[in-house]
């Protein structure tokens, strides 16, 4: 009899404990989530309301899939993940790989590497609009100076050039995160590992793939998912850059949600647009999650 | 001592007390409108209100201002969460029955009794002396009052840049006329192999495209959206891809290709082109004309080197077609949440007073027609382009619930065509096909 009330005492403290963290997930997270999905089946359009929000069945996701740019945002967006994550996770890697030998002014050069990070995303939109400019921006200005273009390249006018345009700000603008990340896992490496793999005659390639990743292996899947997440759910960027076009050609569907439920009022569509990207993150997340059980599993 | 220092300290106390407690309570009331980074702009309104807090101690007017570009959207979700200002400022042009129609009932109240009767203190009827008052109504209530108002386009041009190109600004009255000057004054002036000088400029940027940038193109040509843009405005009375229409986007692409500087380009790019000597030709609507006379190079340049001409008509299968223009105006509504609606009534009508009005006169046209007199005597420029736009027909854009999202298709559909990214004929056909939907 004691131990019972002892342990159901101890799980009554363990829930008051709990409480207060889950009521902010509750409240942030989780009634949002709830709220949209509720919106995906409902009647939202506020510029001819209809009272009571009615159930409108699949009409909001018939209408987002309907879109006719709805396959070309698709091929966009899925471009612009991978695109984006493989140069965040490359740049990032290769930064950190770098920043973690001696060399004079390191430490400079550490500080300085995080300013893209630390930019305000408007800033960053801006100053890459006036440097890929045609007529005004610097980078066609020396291109054409060094001969290497005999006339300017008109970033944001092609939809190719200017899907590569915004992959590339993505890239600039994240990849200091995912290297300071990436840097502090490469610190936690003993040199002895290394000292002993080079008596042993072992290369730089071979350093890296049986010392330096079996070490990072952990940080990496975790920031790896944390940058597919975010990047799916990416609106700003694009939308400060190129608003999405020129003719869909960088619309991704985060800058379709927006112009959906802020520009035209349709919230149930934006709502059925944000539940897909949910859809698409928790798809990743599973996967993940999945993978680590199994390498836990293995190990 | 101290306690004549105690009984001093409490009898201040209680004085400084009774003064709080009789004084009336003070109303705050906040406005809502986008201008303020237009410095010009700002002076008027920060004039308004100090004046209306002198006439009007107990009522506190709170500006909130917001850029233009996210104003809109801003207040659409503002209305839908119920966090409006007391006071907006809304746009004919922009469509005002997207925003009324967000609130069951409407966002905006009636202010139908509080018009009906009412004089300013220098003897403006609200009801007789306004302009644009038939625009105010909704459901068959007024909603707004007018407040200023806009037209556009005429042409804006640099004398010397014509006189130099050897151009007749008289000759200048149909498209064709006008490319073959624009094309004469794009040149190369220093042979280094790049264009210097351009003959015409046209925002491509889609935010910019809106009413008064490209429609009057399409309705001089004969086109639009729906016929003479009347209702009814349903699927099957589109006329976005006509004939008309093509021809205008068709000439405006060929303009843009030769006689543009190239890119995406946004009004506020080719404003200090003009300003600077770069830009010889482009249209503007009447805010434009004192920014120019401001900011215009040389300086002292504005009173020798700009000049103004009427839109050119179109030459479409024979047949001349005069200009059409577009006239709208930014009015000023009371929201249906706003807890002091008799002291908002005041002051919007107080921006309708003579003094406010003829303040207003720099950037815009003034709706109290008391004053035209005095405008066209003061902003002799202004009251030029006001009476060259009132000599044609005017439209305005139709007024529908979708209209963000109509005018978003017309924007990206006649974006594409300028920088040469869809056809012409491609991008018309395709901006039909949405709106069908988008109306069905």
């Amino acid at each position: 009899m004691r131990e019972v009330s002892y342990n159901t005492s101890r799980s009554k403290a363990a829930y008051l404990f709990i409480a207060p963290g889950s009521a902010i997930v509750i409240c942030l997270i989780l009634y949002p989530i709830v709220q949209t999905a509720i919106m995906s089946f409902t009647y939202w359009y506020l510029v001819m309301p209809k009272k009571g929000h009615p159930f409108v069945g699949f009409d909001n996701y018939k209408d987002f899939f309907g879109l006719t740019q709805f396959p070309q945002m698709v091929k966009v967006t899925l471009i612009y993940i991978v695109a984006g994550v493989l140069g965040k996770m490359g740049a990032g890697l290769g930064t950190a790989l770098l920043l973690n030998r001696k060399f004079w002014g390191r430490a400079v050069v550490r500080a300085i590497m995080i300013i893209p990070w630390a930019m305000p995303t408007v800033v960053v939109c801006v100053l890459f609009m006036v440097a890929l400019d045609p007529t005004y921006g610097m980078v066609n200005a020396i291109l054409l100076d060094l001969r290497v273009i005999s006339k300017p390249i008109p970033f944001f006018l092609k939809p190719d050039l200017a899907l590569v345009a915004v992959i590339f700000v993505e890239i600039w603008r994240y990849f200091p995160f995912i290297a300071v990340m990436l840097l502090a896992a490469l610190q936690g490496i003993p040199q002895e590992l290394y000292d002993a793999a080079s008596l042993d005659g072992a290369g730089v390639f071979r350093k890296f793939a049986r010392i330096t990743w079996p070490w990072i292996t952990p940080v990496w899947y975790i920031v790896l998912i944390l940058q597919l997440v975010w990047t799916v759910q990416e609106f700003e960027l694009v939308y400060l850059i190129t608003r999405g076009g020129p003719n869909f050609g960088t619309q991704i569907i985060g800058v379709d949600v927006y112009l959906n439920a802020f520009r035209f009022f349709k919230m149930g569509t934006a709502s059925a647009e944000g539940m897909f990207l949910v859809l698409f993150s928790l798809i990743f997340a599973v996967v993940y999650f999945g993978f680590i059980q199994k390498r836990q599993e293995t190990v | 001592m101290k306690r004549r220092k105690a009984i001093l300290a409490v009898l201040i106390f209680l004085t400084c007390l009774a003064g709080t407690l009789n004084a009336a309570p003070k109303i705050s009331l906040v406005w809502y409108f986008w201008w303020y980074a237009d410095p010009i702009r700002a002076a008027s309104v920060d004039y308004e209100i100090a004046e209306f807090i002198r006439q009007n101690p107990n009522v506190e007017i709170k500006p909130v201002t917001i850029s233009n570009e996210a104003y809109w959207d801003r207040l659409a979700r503002d209305i839908a969460t119920n966090t409006e200002g007391d006071i907006v400022t809304i746009d004919t042009g922009g469509g005002v029955n997207a925003y009324y129609n967000i609130r069951e009932g409407g966002s905006f109240i009636s202010l139908d009794k509080y018009i009906k009767g009412y004089k300013l203190p220098d003897g403006t009827s609200l009801e007789k002396d306004l302009m644009l008052m038939d625009q105010m109504k909704r459901d068959g209530r007024t909603i707004a009052l007018p407040f200023i108002w806009f037209c556009a386009p005429n042409i804006a041009y640099r004398k010397s840049h014509l006189k130099d190109a050897g151009v007749n600004p008289d000759t200048l009255k149909t498209w064709d006329a006008f490319r073959n000057a624009a094309e004469k004054m794009t040149v190369d002036r220093n042979g280094d192999g790049t264009i210097d000088r351009y003959g015409f400029g046209h925002p491509t940027y889609a935010e910019d495209l809106s009413r008064w940038w490209h429609m009057n193109w399409l309705w001089t040509a004969g086109g639009g959206i729906f016929p003479k843009e009347l209702p009814p405005y349903t699927p099957d009375k589109l006329i976005f891809n006509s004939p008309e229409n093509l021809f205008a986007v068709e000439y405006l692409a060929g303009m843009t290709k030769k006689t543009s500087p190239q890119g995406d380009q946004k009004v506020f790019t080719l404003l200090p082109m003009f300003y600077e000597g770069s830009l010889s030709m482009m249209a503007i609507h009447i805010w434009t004309v004192a920014l120019i006379e401001k900011d215009m190079k040389p300086e002292g340049s504005y009173k020798s080197d700009f000049g103004l001409m009427p839109f050119p008509a179109a030459v479409y299968k024979g047949a001349t077609k005069p200009p059409v223009y577009v006239f709208w105006s930014n009015p000023v509504a009371i929201s249906t949440r706003c807890k002091n609606p008799d002291a908002a009534f005041k002051f919007i009508a107080f921006l309708h007073g003579e003094e406010v009005q003829k303040k207003e006169g720099v950037t815009n046209a003034p709706t109290n027609k008391r004053v035209f007199d005095w405008y066209k005597a003061n902003f002799p420029d202004q009251a030029r382009f006001v009476e060259i736009s009132q000599r044609y027909e005017s439209r305005i854009t139709p007024d529908i619930p979708q209209w963000n999202q109509v005018t978003h298709i017309i924007q990206e559909s006649v974006k594409d065509s300028l920088l040469g990214l869809r056809t012409p004929k491609a991008a018309l056909d395709w901006a039909q096909a949405e709106m069908v939907k988008v109306l069905k």
